[in-house]
């Protein structure tokens, strides 16, 4: 068999799409509902069979009127439907005019005097009834009636709402987004109030058939981004959406980039924060993770408290942030070029500390860095997986043995371990855990070059991650936005963080066409004296 | 995509294959040199000294622990014979086990009986080398090169520092390699450079134990390619007037006896010195302004400070002093027939057609050249008493 390299027939997988459509054309030949209780009992009992948390409830209406209450064990909330349908249904339907009127009435006439739920509508599309069941509604079927009444009865165990432990802040809002999707559209809507803070619902996943939200503000939103996030939302055909990081890299701008082109935040204020500047979130049900576009490479270095604090210490807490976050990215590779290739541009007091220091070593500087660093992103990594009880072991092997013991026993130098742990805490001042983890990957490409190319390779490699951030976009929004292309007026949002009384814009690059966000003057005076 | 990123994946690691590592050098594979003495064999070869740090003494004293002595030295002197400076770099890297590391090279000693012979063709070089730094400092010793590495310090760990940080001071006149090359090539300036010396650190002291230091002693200078003298400290106090060079230094002078007598002593805190030449009856005239900022820091005489008609006087005096002391080094360019002050580099300035007629035999004629001099002493601060400490 002659190999080809692309469009090879061999094997295809995506026979798997015609069996769902074939499926769903079985599936459709039935759907609506008939009217006759039985058929339509049974047309819904081997729908949902082998589900066993679905509960069929019969029950018999003064007429004598079958009924029959559909709903999911668990995902509805069985105390409500206890109090508020059957009781009501049970006891209501003996007394006053439900017998008399017509069989179409009836189930009106259930809606809108018996049962006492917040939200209830009518549907007689199979498909739609059993959605609806599967995320914790509860359909009521009469006899002779060919629509179901559907009352919205969802309540399941949810986790309240905490500090997000991602993003701890020292001054600023504690709570945190949860696994609830209602919750989170509360949390903002708490903090946004006016009509024009939009929450459009949108469904995907074709077996998870996930709730997510997209919040924008009309008015200071381009909708032309609005458009274009629809459309890339909608192509999307999937069979489940467990977490934000599907939907990223499903409608992400460059997929084969390392950076994140969407910023993914468990506060509700910098969600709100973001959507003021015109910039779009989407909720997601089932993850304290937001999503938040477009954004650029400096959004996604700020910090939301940055806007808390007084400004001038969050200006040069930002100066820091920078500062770290570049040493982040070259210093080991610094380390091990300059040892390499350049001892000449360190001071001889220093060179001579550093060669006693590496005396003993037999590694050259690139392969000692490397060991270190490995074991510092496994530590790292071991930290996150580790089961709580044994942390402290971990630590302890982390801090006596890789540091302490490595450099006694001659195999790292000390120097070397003080780069690294340098680096370790710079690799975490992120706000962003994900924009954090790939400054922490290019780190290793950046080691490679300068053991074997020096201060020059190292200048390369800068010079192609450089390339690739200002060519970057999110959403049409440069990346490296407002430095490349530079906007004057945005830069003091950028390597400062003005007053709030300075900031009288909005970024431009998402919402030009209404700029202004407060009065003219608004920085504090000396009071007028009067008389 | 694949194809591309294929492609791209194969140059990148081929051209790191290839090209990389070149010039690759581990630390513990160098030699770092931290100071080079220069001295002439008796059969007129080039006897070349290195220092070299041995990094295992400098930091990381916890690491044996056991030993007890203190290493008074980080330092280690190498050296060897040769034709040219690169033969005798070569002879010694045959007795090293790891490269010879130039760049952190502080300090080019070179001994008398090679100065007074030959020095400017060495200087090549260290101009054409790609690991030496201009930044180095040129030094001459009337001993030989060597016994200055082979200096143990007290307190620095090598030799290198030691005289690094003397330079630092500013007492003394200091020149950098890259200086010295320049005063040799400039027309109308010839090149010097500091004298250092190993003295005993205590004066007459009743101890066996001969302490020894390093010390910097006035200054070498050159006339074309030789050495050709010696200024004192005191002359070369009068140079560092003269070059504008004056940083810091303390300056005393004694009140006469009907005045009181005693001494007053001064810190000099800002200086700044012109030459100008003129060409008077076809005679020349050069004519030296010093401005200067002296503090005074002591007292010792019946002159009360607070009064400024003293303060003028104290003034006075101290430029009478600062005056004398620049005569005495311009006597010494006389007499060595060396224009090491610049005289000629400042004709060339004021006027190129004057430097052009009087270009040829320069350092000849300095000895008919007319020499004024004035200084401007201003007395800024006199301390935190106003009247000298007296008995009642």
């Amino acid at each position: 068999m002659p190999f080809r390299f692309r469009g090879s027939r061999i094997w295809r997988p995506n026979n798997n799409n015609d069996a769902v459509a074939a499926e769903e054309q079985q599936a459709a030949k039935q759907t609506v509902l008939t009217g006759s209780y039985s058929s339509d009992l049974q047309l819904f009992k081997t729908s949902l069979e082998r589900l066993s948390d679905v509960v069929f409830r019969e029950i018999q209406l003064a007429g004598p009127c079958r009924a029959v209450l559909i709903y999911l064990d668990g995902m509805a909330d069985v105390h409500q439907i206890d109090t508020d349908i059957l009781k009501a249904l049970l006891l209501e339907s003996g007394g006053r005019n439900l017998k008399e009127a017509a069989a179409e009435d009836l189930l009106v006439n259930i809606e809108t005097q018996v049962v006492s739920a917040a939200q209830t509508m009518r549907d007689n599309q199979i498909n739609n009834i059993i959605d609806h069941i599967l995320s914790g509604g509860t359909a009521l079927l009469l006899d002779g009636v060919p629509d179901a009444l559907l009352i919205s009865t969802q309540k399941w165990d949810k986790r309240s709402i905490e500090e997000p432990a991602s993003e701890p802040v020292i001054r600023g809002p504690r709570d945190g987004f949860i696994e609830n999707l209602r919750t989170n559209t509360s949390l903002i809507r708490r903090r946004l109030k006016d009509q024009k803070i939009k929450m459009e619902a949108m469904q995907i996943g074709r077996l998870s058939k996930t709730e997510i939200v997209l919040v924008y503000v009309e008015g200071i939103v381009d909708p032309k981004l609005l458009d274009e996030l629809k459309q890339r939302l909608e192509r999307i055909d999937i069979d489940a959406i467990l977490e934000s990081g599907y939907l990223e890299e499903l409608i992400e701008d460059s997929p084969y980039s390392i950076f994140p082109q969407i910023l993914n935040t468990e506060r509700p204020d910098r969600v709100a924060g973001f959507i003021l500047e015109g910039k779009i979130g989407i909720l997601i049900d089932n993850t304290p993770f937001a999503l938040v576009l477009p954004v650029t490479m400096f959004d996604l270095l700020g910090a939301s408290e940055d806007y808390y604090q007084r400004y001038i210490p969050s200006t040069v807490t930002r100066w820091l942030r920078l500062w770290l976050a570049f040493s982040a990215l070259v210093f080991p590779s610094l380390y091990i070029a300059i040892l390499t290739f350049h001892q000449e541009m360190l001071p001889t007091s220093l060179l001579l500390s550093i060669a006693a220091s590496r005396e003993a070593v037999p590694f050259p500087a690139i392969i000692e860095a490397f060991i270190m660093e490995l074991a510092f992103e496994g530590l790292r990594e071991a930290g996150v997986r580790l089961p709580r009880p044994v942390g402290q072991a971990v630590s302890i092997v982390g801090a006596l043995v890789i540091g302490q013991a490595a450099v006694q026993a001659g195999l790292v130098s000390a120097s070397l371990v003080i780069v690294v742990s340098f680096t370790g805490i710079a690799s975490f001042i992120f706000p962003v855990y994900s924009f954090g983890v790939a400054v922490r990957l290019l780190r290793f490409p950046l080691m490679i070059i300068a053991g074997t190319m020096g201060l020059f390779g190292i200048l390369l490699v800068l010079l192609a991650i450089l390339i690739h951030l200002v060519g970057l976009r999110s959403f049409g929004v440069p990346y490296m936005y407002p430095v490349a292309p530079l906007d004057v007026s945005g830069l003091k949002d950028v390597f400062i963080r003005a007053p709030w009384w300075a900031m009288r814009k909005r970024p431009k690059s998402t919402s030009s066409s209404n700029p202004y966000r407060m009065k003219r003057g608004l920085r504090p005076r000396k009071p007028h004296r009067k008389g | 995509m694949g194809k591309a990123a294929a492609i791209a994946a194969a140059i990148v690691i081929i051209s790191l294959l290839t090209a990389g590592c070149w010039s690759r050098q581990e630390v513990n594979d160098i030699g770092i040199v931290t100071a080079t003495g220069i001295d002439r064999t008796k059969s007129g070869g080039i006897k070349v000294s290195l220092l070299l740090a041995v990094p295992r003494t400098v930091g990381m004293s916890g690491q044996a622990g056991g030993s007890g002595e203190i290493e008074n030295t980080a330092g280690w002197v190498i050296s060897e014979e040769g034709e040219t400076i690169m033969d005798a770099f070569r002879n010694i890297q045959k007795k090293l086990p790891r490269n010879i590391f130039y760049p952190h090279n502080r300090a080019i000693v070179i001994g008398e009986n090679l100065a007074r012979n030959d020095t400017f063709t060495l200087m090549d070089f260290f101009q054409r080398s790609r690991q030496t730094q201009m930044r180095s400092f040129v030094l001459f010793t009337k001993k030989e090169a060597a016994d200055i590495l082979r200096f143990k310090p007290k307190f620095e760990k090598l030799t290198a520092e030691i005289i690094k940080e003397e330079m630092k001071t500013g007492v003394n006149a200091h020149v950098r390699l890259n200086e010295f090359i320049n005063m040799f090539m400039e027309d109308g300036q010839e090149a010097y450079a500091p004298r250092i010396e190993i003295v005993p650190s205590e004066i007459k002291s009743a101890s066996k134990e001969e302490l020894n230091n390093l010390m910097q002693m006035g200054v070498g200078i050159m006339r074309d390619n030789r050495l050709v003298g010696w200024l004192n400290a005191e002359e070369t106090r009068g140079l560092l007037w003269l070059r504008d060079e004056m940083e810091e230094g303390v300056i005393t002078v004694n009140i006469p006896e009907k005045r009181g007598g005693g001494k007053i002593s001064g810190e000099v805190q800002k200086a700044h010195t012109k030459i100008k030449v003129y060409s008077v009856k076809n005679r020349l005239r050069v004519d030296v302004r010093v401005t200067t900022v002296i503090n005074i820091f002591e007292n010792q005489s019946q002159i009360s400070l607070k009064d400024l008609e003293k303060i003028a006087y104290v003034e006075s005096l101290l430029e009478k002093d600062i005056e004398d002391r620049i005569r005495m080094s311009f006597k010494k360019a006389q007499q060595f027939n060396s224009d090491f002050v610049g005289i000629g580099r400042a004709i060339y300035k004021a006027s190129p057609g004057l430097w052009q007629q009087q270009q040829e035999n320069w350092n000849d004629k300095l000895a008919d050249v007319e020499f004024q001099v004035s200084a401007k002493v201003n007395v800024e601060k006199i301390g935190m008493i106003n009247e000298p400490i007296s008995v009642y």
